[in-house]
């Protein structure tokens, strides 16, 4: 319990001194902006002069959103390779190590102190825009504490490939290059700027979804309905491909995380 | 002008013998790069196959794009290593070294250092022009033309943006983003910025001058346009030296002591 509050002294220090330059924490959150409006420019290009409404199962409202939250895990963590490199080339790790607390954990806590403060304002900066090109959403509220799992375990995931690559400082002179090449196969791979054939449907919903909508389809009789529950396409097959591929991509961060 | 030259010259000479004394590191740096910016036109690549023809913008223009962005932005950090880095000069008050000594403060401190990786981006430029193919003497001409324009208006917005900490103290941040939103729009088709956004770069954000304009003229060369893209790189940089000069009134010693190897 104490080394808890330890660690949780450490993440609201680092907190605090995000908040004391507000004018830098705001131009940190105006490139959120910047990039999220180039997306949109391109993209509603695209869809237009390409004619499709669908792009991969994505309209343009879904193409948005999901470049908001992927956009908004990647622009609200920190660098945390490159204070390790520095304290693995320094010297200071030695010194550090001789401190009573767990040098991942440290990190862990000093990080997770900015992403927590950086993650909902890029995610406010980010909606607002999408708001404003995209409109709303297109996701069931019942979806959103999923999402921040999601969003917890993917900046969980960063920490821990970032401490990796900063301790390969122990046997390379500089590794930014290391760094340099996750960033971008994240982001051309791990589908952050474009859907990528790794990610999952758009808002497949469950068999169990699927079933009560049904359910509930059936109750109605043959009444035609002017907003549909959910639209039937979707309950396909596709649903458990959804889910087959939810639950790898889960155990996949966990074993990572645990690694 | 001819001695500033020589100034510049032997400051990137004795840059590289730096970087040199590591010269795995150096070297991986540049490969590094390379690699990083390959796999961003992967991205690219399969963006175009799918969409051949973004509102007349094609793959090969989007590797004249990165042709020129990435040749720019290598010279720019290579031999003027500090131009993205004025505002923490000023914040630290670093520049007491370079007032102290005869040679031009701004330019002394802008050569001072060299991103080593930005040779990799330069290399990478080339290379990309290279791929890009319809390769003529004009063009490969227009092409180191337009880096050396490219260059120039990196170094111009990285001192303007950093000169607001004359004013505003913490610029830091606000002069890293302004740089990264001015590669951001560069890279993307110019073709995707229309109204008022495209009024924005070439003002506030000048994207358009550092690669949309270069780009189309690489493709059909117009003369008048040509001069217009140097009239534009030689007024940002006349522009960024004179609010350089006005905010250095108001610098403030930092008593800062610094050894210098």
């Amino acid at each position: 319990m104490r080394k808890l509050r330890t660690y949780t002294a450490v993440m609201l220090t680092t907190a605090q001194s995000w908040l004391a330059y507000p004018l830098e924490a705001f131009a940190r959150t105006s490139f959120m902006l910047v990039v999220i409006f180039v997306f949109t420019q391109l993209w509603s290009v695209t869809f237009r002069v390409s004619g499709q409404s669908s792009i991969a199962g994505y309209d343009f409202r879904r193409m948005v959103w999901y470049l908001v939250f992927t956009e908004t895990i990647s622009m609200s963590v920190t660098r945390v390779f490159d204070v390790i490199d520095q304290q693995v080339k320094s010297g200071e790790l030695a010194y550090t190590l001789a401190k009573p607390y767990s040098y991942p954990l440290f990190h862990f806590a000093q990080f997770m102190g900015g992403a927590l403060l950086a993650l909902p304002a890029n995610f406010l900066a980010g909606a607002g825009l999408a708001l404003l090109f995209a409109g709303p959403p297109p996701t069931n509220p019942a979806a959103w504490p999923v999402i921040a799992l999601a969003v917890l375990l993917a900046i969980c995931l960063h920490f821990a490939v970032g401490l990796s690559i900063g301790l390969l400082a122990f046997w390379f002179e500089d590794t930014n290059v290391f760094y340099w090449i996750y960033q971008k196969t994240t982001f051309v791979l791990g589908g952050l700027s474009c859907r990528s054939a790794s990610s999952p449907p758009p808002c497949a919903p469950s068999p169990s979804d699927c079933r009560s909508v049904r359910s509930s389809m059936r109750r109605r009789g043959s009444r035609r309905s002017s907003t549909p529950v959910w639209p039937p396409a979707r309950c396909s097959p596709s649903s458990a491909g959804w889910s087959r591929w939810a639950a790898w991509r889960q155990w996949c961060i966990a074993a990572a995380c645990a690694a | 002008m001819l001695r500033q030259l020589r100034f510049v010259r032997a400051y990137v000479a004795l840059n590289f013998a730096a970087a040199m004394e590591y010269r795995a590191a150096f070297i991986s740096q540049i490969l590094g790069m390379m690699a990083n910016n390959a796999i961003v036109l992967v991205f690219w690549w399969i963006f175009f196959l799918r969409f051949p023809d973004i509102a007349g913008w094609r793959l090969s223009d989007e590797l004249l794009v990165w042709g020129v962005v990435a040749t720019s932005f290598g010279l720019a950090n290579g031999i003027f290593g500090n131009c993205g880095r004025i505002a923490t000069l000023i914040m630290q008050g670093q520049f007491d070294y370079y007032l102290a000594l005869p040679e031009d403060a701004l330019l002394h401190a802008l050569v001072s250092r060299m991103g080593p990786s930005a040779w990799g981006d330069a290399a990478f430029g080339v290379l990309a022009f290279l791929i890009a193919g319809q390769l003529s003497p004009g063009r490969v001409l227009l092409f180191a033309l337009f880096s050396l324009t490219g260059c120039a208006v990196f170094v111009a917005y990285g001192v303007l943006t950093g000169s607001l900490a004359f004013w505003t103290g913490g610029a830091e941040a606000a002069s890293q983003q302004a740089g990264n939103a001015l590669i951001n729009f560069a890279l993307y088709p110019g073709s995707v910025f229309r109204d008022w956004v495209r009024v924005l770069t070439f003002t506030l954000i000048p994207a358009g001058a550092l690669s949309h304009v270069p780009v189309a003229l690489l493709r059909h060369p117009d003369p008048a346009e040509v001069a217009g893209i140097v009239a534009f790189a030689a007024g940002s940089l006349a522009l960024a030296v004179a609010v350089f000069q006005i905010g250095l009134r108001r610098y403030q010693s930092g008593n800062l002591v610094d050894l210098r190897g």
